[in-house]
């Protein structure tokens, strides 16, 4: 029996230390080992497997460095809400996280990231490898004055076409739309000759949406984006037209994801996504797929949100920013870039890298490319995304009056600022 | 003597309770009481934290998501009931009939697996049974001349094809415990009720089912759990709550005011009133019912 009390009191006795063994990661790094940085994205699959191998050859050239590639599949809100939890949890921040355009301002005002200043080794650097962007793409990681980061991944909204339903309703290349006009045109012959969907327009966040509102001169916002403003002519009339397209039953009534994979399986004319999509676009397509600019209101340019993101750091130990930077630096050169733009992702360089397939058209509509917008309000921009999503998602596919959801949907908004 | 005997017993008892108390204590009193701390508290993971008072309950409860996710919760227990009391009782007395021994493992087997499959895996394998254009579903609807259904997007259908996936998933489960429970049943009362010509049904009503009461009372309440936190699982794989808050739930909206507006003093607030909520609804269920939940033999 004594024995039995000695190895009980024994046992609870080690159990804190047990339970809090993993507590600080940053004390657990070898003194004289590799330098060990971790590093966060939101891909998985084809894109999860080129971000892997963009590591494995930084790591044949650094083996004195170790990153280990945390991939947490889903939107970027999703990955930054990952990091928050983890961090809430005590663990520090990743290293490298790679952190979407649309969540700058809420990751640097709120997580305060690591300056690039401070991870260069000295200006020279700095100035090397700002002198690769053209000054307005190195801008977009430019936040209240503070360079917090390198824009990474670029991407624009692309038109894909399935050339073999085309084929089918009698349509030729010379009918793959080049304005909202002929969305509408095609899509009723679509429609009609082969009862199949038309079009999809990709809906898990407001990117879409801000390329058609901001296209016909519209906006999400006022003008000081200080207050959402859902009202505006554009923003109503988008949402109509997309609402009109969903009760004729040219755009599938389903989620996102459904429909993403109809048009994958051949069911849908035309999907209107991220360029970031083309490689898996092409690898999973069992037809004759092409990918075409976006379509233009008449009378306006498009202005299309960049999308992508960006390489931003959290480290604070010397060791750690050295190894950060040289991540930095190589995924951002010619090499790391023709690695990484294999994913479908525009090269955000000046460096000329290899154009894959179907990536033409999203390069030749890069002037049209402006800021993706964010909401104002910091956190409460989290809420308002959420009430503007549910706002739209039943204006489109549950048929609420669009006026009066638009004007609900911004008085609530707006309360919350 | 006496005396340092009782204190070892005491010293033995504290030892061996001690490692499960502090468990307890740590991983469920801790997180309540810290919930119940931060929902006085103005947080984001990552600022400081404010005292707001009783902001939180105020802003919760006239939340727009508040009222759909409870109403839903409600919608959610009442679909979630066939499941948990009904067919797994019709089932486990079915199986009761089935004289083959090896038959009745075998279709028991067959009722459980779901059971014992990851809850993530089978929503994405019933995503693609629910998928509009390709589904299974849609594609027996299709026999018939009936137009496709969206059913993960119709504010319609999402709520009941969201209670389809998880009543499919526990039935098997419930399904056992019923047909334990049938099996605890002394045989001499079945016997007893049979001599006195009692038919099927009497001696269904009179005897199995009051005698069953324990595990109708615990599938109760657990369908309860399930409704409130979950069957978090399936709605935010299947459709994130939405169309239009359509499915989301008590616990489907903490994670939204936690994990999505990073407001953590609502969320708290939204998870102490679900906790009470749920203890209340528990007492009920159990008082409700008139003391049945216990028997002698």
């Amino acid at each position: 029996m004594k024995k039995l009390t000695v190895l009980l009191a024994s046992a609870m006795m080690l159990m804190p230390s047990v339970a809090f063994a993993n507590g600080n990661q940053e004390s657990a790094k070898a003194s004289n080992g590799p330098v060990e940085l971790t590093l966060w994205h939101r891909w998985s699959g084809t894109n999860g497997d080129i971000v892997n191998e963009l590591v494995d050859s930084f790591e044949q050239k650094n083996p004195d460095i170790k990153i280990t590639v945390v991939p947490k599949p889903g939107e970027y809100v999703q990955l930054l809400q990952s990091m928050i939890a983890d961090m809430a949890a005590g663990n520090n921040p990743p290293d490298l996280f790679i952190g979407g355009y649309n969540m700058l301002n809420y990751i640097t005002r709120e997580l305060h990231p690591t300056e690039l200043k401070d991870l260069a080794p000295n200006k020279e650097a700095l100035d090397a490898v700002k002198d690769r962007y053209l000054p307005s793409m190195y801008q977009i990681t430019q936040i209240d004055g503070k360079q917090i980061g390198l824009p990474f991944a670029l991407s624009n909204i692309m038109t894909y076409v399935n050339m073999d339903i085309f084929r089918q309703a009698g349509l030729t290349e010379a009918d793959i739309p080049e304005t909202w006009d002929d969305v509408i045109r095609v899509s009723r012959i679509i429609k009609e000759k082969t009862g199949k969907y038309a079009v999809s327009i990709q809906t898990p966040d407001t990117w879409s949406d801000s390329a058609m509102i901001y296209s016909l001169g519209g906006s999400l916002t006022n003008s000081e984006q200080t207050k959402v403003d859902l009202t505006n002519p554009a923003c109503v009339q988008v949402l109509s037209m997309w609402q009109d397209l969903v009760k004729e039953g040219l755009h599938p009534n389903m989620t996102d994801q459904e429909a993403e994979s109809a048009f994958v399986a051949g069911d849908v004319a035309m999907r209107f996504g991220s360029i970031m999509k083309v490689t898996s676009f092409y690898k999973q397509a069992k037809f004759d797929l092409k990918a075409e600019k976006f379509p233009v209101f008449p009378g306006h340019e498009n202005k299309l949100p960049t999308g992508g993101s960006a390489l931003i750091s959290f480290s604070k130990d010397k060791a750690k920013k050295d190894a950060v930077w040289k991540f930095m630096d190589y995924a951002t050169s010619k090499e790391g870039m023709t690695i990484f733009t294999k994913t479908g992702y525009l090269c955000v360089t000046k460096d000329k890298v290899p154009v894959s397939k179907g990536q033409e058209k999203a390069y030749e509509q890069m002037p049209q490319v402006v800021l993706w917008p964010n909401w104002p309000g910091g956190a409460a921009g989290m809420e308002i995304e959420r009430l503007y999503l549910d706002a739209r998602n039943s204006i489109i596919m549950q048929g609420a009056p669009v006026k009066e959801s638009l004007q609900k949907c911004q008085d609530e908004a707006n309360k919350l600022l | 003597m006496v005396c340092s005997r009782k204190q070892n017993e005491l010293l033995l008892f504290c030892l061996f309770v001690s490692p499960a108390l502090i468990l307890f204590v740590l991983f469920k009193w801790w997180p309540i009481l810290y919930s119940f701390f931060l929902s006085f508290m103005q947080w984001n993971f990552v600022t400081s934290k404010h005292f707001v008072g009783l902001a939180n309950y105020i802003r919760l409860f006239s939340h727009q998501y508040f009222h759909k996710a409870l109403g839903n919760t409600v919608l959610y227990i009442l679909g979630m009931l066939p499941f948990f009391v009904v067919l797994p009782l019709f089932c486990a007395l079915l199986l009761s009939y089935v004289v083959r021994k090896r038959l009745q493992s075998l279709f028991r087997a067959l009722l459980f697996i779901p059971n014992i499959l990851s809850f993530s895996i089978v929503c994405l394998v019933w995503m693609w049974m629910y998928h509009p254009g390709f589904g299974v579903f849609n594609s027996a609807l299709a026999l018939f001349g009936i137009a496709p259904v969206s059913w993960l997007n119709d504010t319609h259908t999402a709520l009941a094809s969201i209670v389809v996936v998880t009543g499919w998933k526990i039935l098997g489960g419930n399904m056992l415990l019923y047909a334990a429970g049938l099996l605890m049943i002394p045989k001499s009362c079945i016997e007893a009720a049979t001599i006195d010509g009692a038919s099927q049904w009497s001696i269904f009503w009179h005897v199995k089912w009051p005698l069953l009461a324990p595990t109708t009372l615990y599938n109760l309440v657990t369908a309860v759990n399930y409704s409130t936190e979950r069957v978090f699982i399936p709605i935010n794989v299947l459709t994130q709550g939405g169309p239009d808050k359509a499915t989301t739930n008590l616990a489907h909206m903490i994670y939204l005011f936690g994990f999505n507006f990073f407001n953590i003093g609502l969320a708290s607030a939204a998870a102490i009133f679900t906790s009470l909520l749920f203890l209340v609804v528990t007492v009920a269920v159990m008082r409700g019912v008139g003391g049945f939940g216990y028997y002698e033999n």
